[in-house]
Protein backbone atom coordinates (compact mmCIF):
# COMPACT_ATOMS: atom_id res chain seq x y z
CA UNK A 1 0.00 0.00 0.00
CA UNK A 2 1.33 3.52 -0.76
CA UNK A 3 2.63 5.44 2.25
CA UNK A 4 2.22 9.15 2.94
CA UNK A 5 5.37 10.53 4.58
CA UNK A 6 5.14 12.95 7.48
CA UNK A 7 8.51 13.25 9.13
CA UNK A 8 11.88 11.73 9.92
CA UNK A 9 13.69 11.46 13.20
CA UNK A 10 16.55 9.59 14.78
CA UNK A 11 15.71 5.94 15.39
CA UNK A 12 17.10 6.27 18.92
CA UNK A 13 14.06 8.41 19.77
CA UNK A 14 11.54 5.70 18.86
CA UNK A 15 10.46 5.30 22.51
CA UNK A 16 9.36 8.91 22.68
CA UNK A 17 6.86 8.55 19.83
CA UNK A 18 5.85 4.86 19.83
CA UNK A 19 3.08 4.98 22.45
CA UNK A 20 0.26 5.01 19.88
CA UNK A 21 -0.91 8.48 20.90
CA UNK A 22 -0.05 9.91 17.48
CA UNK A 23 -2.93 8.04 15.83
CA UNK A 24 -5.46 10.54 17.16
CA UNK A 25 -3.91 13.33 15.09
CA UNK A 26 -4.50 11.61 11.76
CA UNK A 27 -7.65 9.65 12.55
CA UNK A 28 -5.91 6.44 11.52
CA UNK A 29 -2.86 4.34 12.18
CA UNK A 30 0.55 6.00 12.26
CA UNK A 31 3.38 3.68 11.28
CA UNK A 32 7.03 3.93 12.26
CA UNK A 33 9.56 2.56 9.77
CA UNK A 34 13.24 2.01 10.66
CA UNK A 35 16.18 2.22 8.34
CA UNK A 36 19.69 2.51 9.77
CA UNK A 37 19.69 5.29 12.35
CA UNK A 38 16.56 6.87 10.86
CA UNK A 39 12.91 6.47 11.71
CA UNK A 40 10.16 7.54 9.30
CA UNK A 41 6.68 8.48 10.47
CA UNK A 42 4.12 7.52 7.81
CA UNK A 43 0.45 6.73 7.31
CA UNK A 44 -0.78 4.11 4.84
CA UNK A 45 -2.92 5.70 2.14
CA UNK A 46 -5.01 4.07 -0.56
CA UNK A 47 -5.21 7.44 -2.27
CA UNK A 48 -2.58 7.40 -5.02
CA UNK A 49 -3.00 11.15 -5.51
CA UNK A 50 -3.18 12.69 -2.06
CA UNK A 51 -6.06 15.09 -1.99
CA UNK A 52 -4.86 18.53 -0.89
CA UNK A 53 -7.90 18.66 1.33
CA UNK A 54 -8.32 20.61 4.49
CA UNK A 55 -8.52 17.44 6.62
CA UNK A 56 -5.39 15.91 5.08
CA UNK A 57 -3.39 19.10 5.42
CA UNK A 58 -4.44 19.69 9.02
CA UNK A 59 -3.74 16.04 9.96
CA UNK A 60 -0.21 16.32 8.54
CA UNK A 61 0.33 19.57 10.43
CA UNK A 62 -1.04 18.36 13.75
CA UNK A 63 0.93 15.14 13.60
CA UNK A 64 4.15 17.06 13.00
CA UNK A 65 3.35 19.56 15.74
CA UNK A 66 2.86 16.66 18.15
CA UNK A 67 6.14 15.08 17.03
CA UNK A 68 8.08 18.33 17.23
CA UNK A 69 6.86 18.84 20.79
CA UNK A 70 8.60 15.59 21.80
CA UNK A 71 11.60 15.04 19.52
CA UNK A 72 13.72 16.64 16.84
CA UNK A 73 11.85 15.96 13.62
CA UNK A 74 12.55 16.83 10.00
CA UNK A 75 9.12 17.58 8.48
CA UNK A 76 8.40 16.18 5.04
CA UNK A 77 6.56 18.35 2.55
CA UNK A 78 2.83 17.69 2.52
CA UNK A 79 1.87 15.16 -0.15
CA UNK A 80 5.05 13.11 -0.50
CA UNK A 81 4.15 9.48 -1.18
CA UNK A 82 6.16 6.29 -1.68
CA UNK A 83 4.74 3.17 -3.32
CA UNK A 84 5.51 0.75 -0.49
CA UNK A 85 7.82 -0.06 2.41
CA UNK A 86 10.68 -1.11 0.14
CA UNK A 87 10.63 2.19 -1.71
CA UNK A 88 10.59 4.01 1.61
CA UNK A 89 13.58 2.20 3.10
CA UNK A 90 15.47 2.56 -0.19
CA UNK A 91 14.85 6.31 -0.08
CA UNK A 92 15.97 6.49 3.54
CA UNK A 93 19.13 4.53 2.74
CA UNK A 94 19.95 6.79 -0.16
CA UNK A 95 19.60 9.96 1.94
CA UNK A 96 20.67 8.42 5.25
CA UNK A 97 23.73 10.51 6.15
CA UNK A 98 22.34 13.72 4.76
CA UNK A 99 19.14 13.35 6.77
CA UNK A 100 21.09 12.62 9.95
CA UNK A 101 23.05 15.79 9.31
CA UNK A 102 19.83 17.79 8.92
CA UNK A 103 18.48 16.32 12.16
CA UNK A 104 21.74 17.15 13.92
CA UNK A 105 21.46 20.76 12.79
CA UNK A 106 17.86 21.02 14.00
CA UNK A 107 18.49 19.39 17.39
CA UNK A 108 17.58 21.67 20.28
CA UNK A 109 16.02 24.22 17.95
CA UNK A 110 12.50 25.45 17.28
CA UNK A 111 11.04 27.34 14.35
CA UNK A 112 9.01 30.51 14.75
CA UNK A 113 7.31 32.68 12.20
CA UNK A 114 7.71 36.41 12.70
CA UNK A 115 5.45 38.75 10.80
CA UNK A 116 5.61 42.53 10.68
CA UNK A 117 2.52 44.39 9.65
CA UNK A 118 2.17 48.10 9.01
CA UNK A 119 -0.53 50.04 10.79
CA UNK A 120 -2.28 51.66 7.87
CA UNK A 121 -2.71 55.20 9.19
CA UNK A 122 0.81 55.40 10.58
CA UNK A 123 2.55 54.12 7.48
CA UNK A 124 0.45 56.29 5.17
CA UNK A 125 1.40 59.34 7.25
CA UNK A 126 5.06 58.45 6.95
CA UNK A 127 4.86 57.89 3.20
CA UNK A 128 3.11 61.23 2.76
CA UNK A 129 5.78 62.97 4.83
CA UNK A 130 8.48 61.59 2.53
CA UNK A 131 6.68 61.98 -0.80
CA UNK A 132 5.73 65.56 -1.72
CA UNK A 133 3.89 64.54 -4.85
CA UNK A 134 1.70 62.11 -2.86
CA UNK A 135 1.09 64.79 -0.21
CA UNK A 136 -0.08 67.18 -2.96
CA UNK A 137 -2.37 64.53 -4.44
CA UNK A 138 -4.04 63.92 -1.12
CA UNK A 139 -7.62 65.08 -1.28
CA UNK A 140 -7.84 65.08 -5.07
CA UNK A 141 -11.04 63.52 -6.36
CA UNK A 142 -10.35 62.59 -10.00
CA UNK A 143 -9.90 58.91 -10.76
CA UNK A 144 -6.45 59.49 -12.29
CA UNK A 145 -5.29 61.47 -9.28
CA UNK A 146 -6.61 58.88 -6.85
CA UNK A 147 -4.97 56.08 -8.81
CA UNK A 148 -1.66 57.91 -8.75
CA UNK A 149 -1.98 58.66 -5.06
CA UNK A 150 -2.79 55.03 -4.24
CA UNK A 151 0.04 53.82 -6.42
CA UNK A 152 2.50 56.16 -4.71
CA UNK A 153 1.37 55.03 -1.25
CA UNK A 154 1.74 51.37 -2.21
CA UNK A 155 5.14 52.08 -3.76
CA UNK A 156 6.20 53.99 -0.66
CA UNK A 157 5.28 51.03 1.53
CA UNK A 158 7.04 48.63 -0.82
CA UNK A 159 10.17 50.74 -0.78
CA UNK A 160 10.64 50.45 2.97
CA UNK A 161 9.94 46.73 3.39
CA UNK A 162 13.51 45.55 2.88
CA UNK A 163 14.92 48.14 5.25
CA UNK A 164 12.39 47.35 7.96
CA UNK A 165 12.99 43.61 7.60
CA UNK A 166 16.77 43.93 7.73
CA UNK A 167 16.58 46.25 10.72
CA UNK A 168 14.38 43.75 12.55
CA UNK A 169 16.65 40.83 11.70
CA UNK A 170 19.72 42.78 12.78
CA UNK A 171 18.12 43.42 16.17
CA UNK A 172 17.46 39.70 16.67
CA UNK A 173 20.53 38.36 14.92
CA UNK A 174 22.57 37.22 17.89
CA UNK A 175 19.70 35.05 19.18
CA UNK A 176 18.78 33.44 15.88
CA UNK A 177 20.49 30.38 14.38
CA UNK A 178 19.00 30.61 10.89
CA UNK A 179 16.60 32.78 8.90
CA UNK A 180 14.35 32.08 5.92
CA UNK A 181 12.79 35.16 4.33
CA UNK A 182 9.29 34.73 2.97
CA UNK A 183 7.31 36.87 0.55
CA UNK A 184 4.82 39.44 1.82
CA UNK A 185 1.26 38.42 1.00
CA UNK A 186 -0.71 41.61 1.51
CA UNK A 187 -0.07 45.28 0.81
CA UNK A 188 0.27 46.10 4.52
CA UNK A 189 2.64 43.19 5.25
CA UNK A 190 6.09 44.49 6.05
CA UNK A 191 7.83 41.14 6.19
CA UNK A 192 7.43 37.49 6.98
CA UNK A 193 10.47 35.58 8.21
CA UNK A 194 10.95 32.11 9.60
CA UNK A 195 13.45 31.95 12.43
CA UNK A 196 15.30 28.95 13.81
CA UNK A 197 15.84 29.53 17.52
CA UNK A 198 18.11 27.59 19.86
CA UNK A 199 16.02 26.58 22.89
CA UNK A 200 18.85 27.83 25.12
CA UNK A 201 18.45 31.29 23.63
CA UNK A 202 14.67 31.43 23.75
CA UNK A 203 14.46 33.80 26.73
CA UNK A 204 17.07 36.17 25.29
CA UNK A 205 15.30 36.09 21.93
CA UNK A 206 11.93 36.89 23.54
CA UNK A 207 13.41 39.85 25.40
CA UNK A 208 15.08 41.19 22.25
CA UNK A 209 11.82 40.75 20.35
CA UNK A 210 9.87 42.71 22.97
CA UNK A 211 12.42 45.53 22.74
CA UNK A 212 12.13 45.51 18.98
CA UNK A 213 8.33 45.51 19.15
CA UNK A 214 8.35 48.57 21.37
CA UNK A 215 10.83 50.33 19.10
CA UNK A 216 8.98 49.82 15.82
CA UNK A 217 5.53 50.62 17.22
CA UNK A 218 3.19 52.18 16.31
CA UNK A 219 4.11 52.02 12.61
CA UNK A 220 4.89 48.33 12.67
CA UNK A 221 3.07 45.63 14.66
CA UNK A 222 4.90 42.35 15.23
CA UNK A 223 3.35 38.94 15.48
CA UNK A 224 5.16 35.75 16.48
CA UNK A 225 3.63 32.38 15.63
CA UNK A 226 5.03 29.16 16.93
CA UNK A 227 6.79 27.03 17.71
CA UNK A 228 5.99 25.27 14.46
CA UNK A 229 7.75 22.18 13.05
CA UNK A 230 10.96 23.33 11.31
CA UNK A 231 9.48 23.26 7.81
CA UNK A 232 11.61 26.15 6.62
CA UNK A 233 14.97 24.67 7.58
CA UNK A 234 15.09 21.21 6.07
CA UNK A 235 15.81 22.07 2.48
CA UNK A 236 18.10 19.42 1.07
CA UNK A 237 17.90 20.50 -2.52
CA UNK A 238 14.68 18.91 -3.71
CA UNK A 239 13.29 19.48 -7.20
CA UNK B 1 -14.62 66.23 25.04
CA UNK B 2 -12.27 63.51 23.90
CA UNK B 3 -9.40 65.81 22.98
CA UNK B 4 -7.05 64.85 25.81
CA UNK B 5 -7.06 61.06 25.50
CA UNK B 6 -4.52 59.36 23.28
CA UNK B 7 -5.90 56.92 20.74
CA UNK B 8 -5.87 53.42 22.30
CA UNK B 9 -3.99 51.95 19.35
CA UNK B 10 -0.85 53.82 20.47
CA UNK B 11 -0.65 51.78 23.66
CA UNK B 12 -1.40 48.35 22.23
CA UNK B 13 0.75 48.45 19.16
CA UNK B 14 4.02 48.21 21.08
CA UNK B 15 3.48 44.70 22.33
CA UNK B 16 4.37 41.72 20.21
CA UNK B 17 1.39 39.46 19.74
CA UNK B 18 2.28 35.81 20.27
CA UNK B 19 0.35 32.76 19.23
CA UNK B 20 1.35 29.24 20.22
CA UNK B 21 0.69 27.32 17.00
CA UNK B 22 -0.78 27.39 13.57
CA UNK B 23 -4.50 27.72 14.13
CA UNK B 24 -6.20 28.79 10.95
CA UNK B 25 -6.14 27.03 7.63
CA UNK B 26 -4.76 30.11 5.91
CA UNK B 27 -1.89 30.17 8.40
CA UNK B 28 -1.19 26.48 7.89
CA UNK B 29 -1.10 26.92 4.15
CA UNK B 30 1.24 29.82 4.49
CA UNK B 31 3.58 28.06 6.89
CA UNK B 32 3.76 24.53 5.54
CA UNK B 33 2.27 24.11 2.11
CA UNK B 34 5.31 24.21 -0.11
CA UNK B 35 7.94 23.65 2.55
CA UNK B 36 9.58 20.62 4.07
CA UNK B 37 11.72 17.74 2.91
CA UNK B 38 11.18 16.43 -0.58
CA UNK B 39 12.68 12.95 -0.78
CA UNK B 40 13.02 12.71 -4.49
CA UNK B 41 14.70 9.34 -4.88
CA UNK B 42 11.83 6.89 -4.76
CA UNK B 43 9.24 9.29 -3.42
CA UNK B 44 6.99 11.62 -5.35
CA UNK B 45 4.94 14.65 -4.56
CA UNK B 46 1.48 13.50 -5.44
CA UNK B 47 -0.59 16.60 -5.21
CA UNK B 48 -2.83 18.01 -7.86
CA UNK B 49 -3.06 21.74 -8.34
CA UNK B 50 -1.08 22.64 -5.25
CA UNK B 51 1.38 24.93 -7.03
CA UNK B 52 -1.44 27.04 -8.39
CA UNK B 53 -2.89 27.43 -4.94
CA UNK B 54 0.37 28.54 -3.34
CA UNK B 55 0.90 31.14 -6.03
CA UNK B 56 -2.63 32.33 -5.51
CA UNK B 57 -2.17 32.75 -1.77
CA UNK B 58 1.24 34.37 -1.88
CA UNK B 59 1.05 37.05 -4.48
CA UNK B 60 0.66 40.60 -3.25
CA UNK B 61 -2.21 41.95 -5.22
CA UNK B 62 -1.29 45.50 -6.18
CA UNK B 63 -4.36 46.07 -8.28
CA UNK B 64 -6.55 49.00 -9.14
CA UNK B 65 -8.64 48.10 -6.09
CA UNK B 66 -5.58 48.26 -3.86
CA UNK B 67 -4.61 51.67 -5.21
CA UNK B 68 -8.10 53.06 -4.78
CA UNK B 69 -8.27 51.61 -1.29
CA UNK B 70 -5.08 53.39 -0.27
CA UNK B 71 -6.14 56.60 -1.99
CA UNK B 72 -9.37 56.54 -0.04
CA UNK B 73 -7.59 55.75 3.22
CA UNK B 74 -5.13 58.57 2.56
CA UNK B 75 -7.82 61.06 1.70
CA UNK B 76 -9.73 60.28 4.86
CA UNK B 77 -6.60 60.54 6.96
CA UNK B 78 -6.19 63.75 8.85
CA UNK B 79 -2.60 64.82 9.24
CA UNK B 80 -1.09 65.35 12.66
CA UNK B 81 -0.90 68.85 14.02
CA UNK B 82 -4.48 69.67 13.11
CA UNK B 83 -7.40 69.75 15.49
CA UNK B 84 -7.01 66.81 17.84
CA UNK B 85 -10.71 66.38 18.15
CA UNK B 86 -11.20 66.16 14.41
CA UNK B 87 -8.23 63.84 14.23
CA UNK B 88 -9.86 61.53 16.73
CA UNK B 89 -13.20 61.54 14.95
CA UNK B 90 -11.69 60.98 11.55
CA UNK B 91 -9.37 58.36 13.00
CA UNK B 92 -12.38 56.46 14.29
CA UNK B 93 -14.05 56.75 10.93
CA UNK B 94 -11.00 55.52 9.04
CA UNK B 95 -10.46 52.76 11.59
CA UNK B 96 -14.02 51.57 11.21
CA UNK B 97 -13.95 51.65 7.45
CA UNK B 98 -10.60 50.04 7.02
CA UNK B 99 -11.35 47.23 9.44
CA UNK B 100 -14.58 46.56 7.55
CA UNK B 101 -12.66 46.43 4.34
CA UNK B 102 -10.00 44.18 5.79
CA UNK B 103 -12.61 41.77 7.08
CA UNK B 104 -14.17 41.64 3.66
CA UNK B 105 -10.82 40.93 2.08
CA UNK B 106 -9.92 38.23 4.58
CA UNK B 107 -13.29 36.55 4.25
CA UNK B 108 -12.87 36.64 0.51
CA UNK B 109 -9.51 34.91 0.87
CA UNK B 110 -10.87 32.27 3.20
CA UNK B 111 -13.80 31.58 0.91
CA UNK B 112 -11.40 31.08 -1.91
CA UNK B 113 -9.33 28.66 0.11
CA UNK B 114 -12.45 26.87 1.26
CA UNK B 115 -13.61 26.43 -2.28
CA UNK B 116 -10.38 24.59 -3.03
CA UNK B 117 -10.23 22.75 0.26
CA UNK B 118 -13.93 22.54 0.80
CA UNK B 119 -14.45 18.96 -0.28
CA UNK B 120 -14.19 17.52 3.21
CA UNK B 121 -14.88 20.37 5.57
CA UNK B 122 -17.66 18.40 7.14
CA UNK B 123 -15.53 15.32 7.53
CA UNK B 124 -13.08 17.30 9.59
CA UNK B 125 -15.73 18.89 11.72
CA UNK B 126 -16.95 15.43 12.57
CA UNK B 127 -13.41 14.38 13.41
CA UNK B 128 -13.03 17.33 15.70
CA UNK B 129 -16.26 16.53 17.47
CA UNK B 130 -15.16 12.93 17.92
CA UNK B 131 -11.84 13.76 19.48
Amino acid sequence: MPLLLHGLLEASRREAVADGSLDAHVGGEVELVDEGRLLAVVTPTDDPEVLPSRANLMAHTRLLEALAARVTVAPVRFGVVVDDHDALTATMRERHDHLLEVLGRLAGHREFRLRGRYEQDEVVREVLAADERAARLKGAQGVDARMELGERIVAGIEARRDTDRERALAALDEHVTDVAVGAPAEPLDAFTVSLLIDEQRQAAFDAALDDLGARVAPTLALELVGPVPPFSFVDVGGP
Amino acid sequence: MVAASAPPVMRNAGTVSRRPASGSLAEVIDIILDKGLVLDVYARVSLVGIELLTVDVRVVIASVDTYLHFAEATNRLDLRGQSEERDQDLGDLVGGMSSQKAEGAIEGGVDKIKSVFGSDDREEQEQEEDS
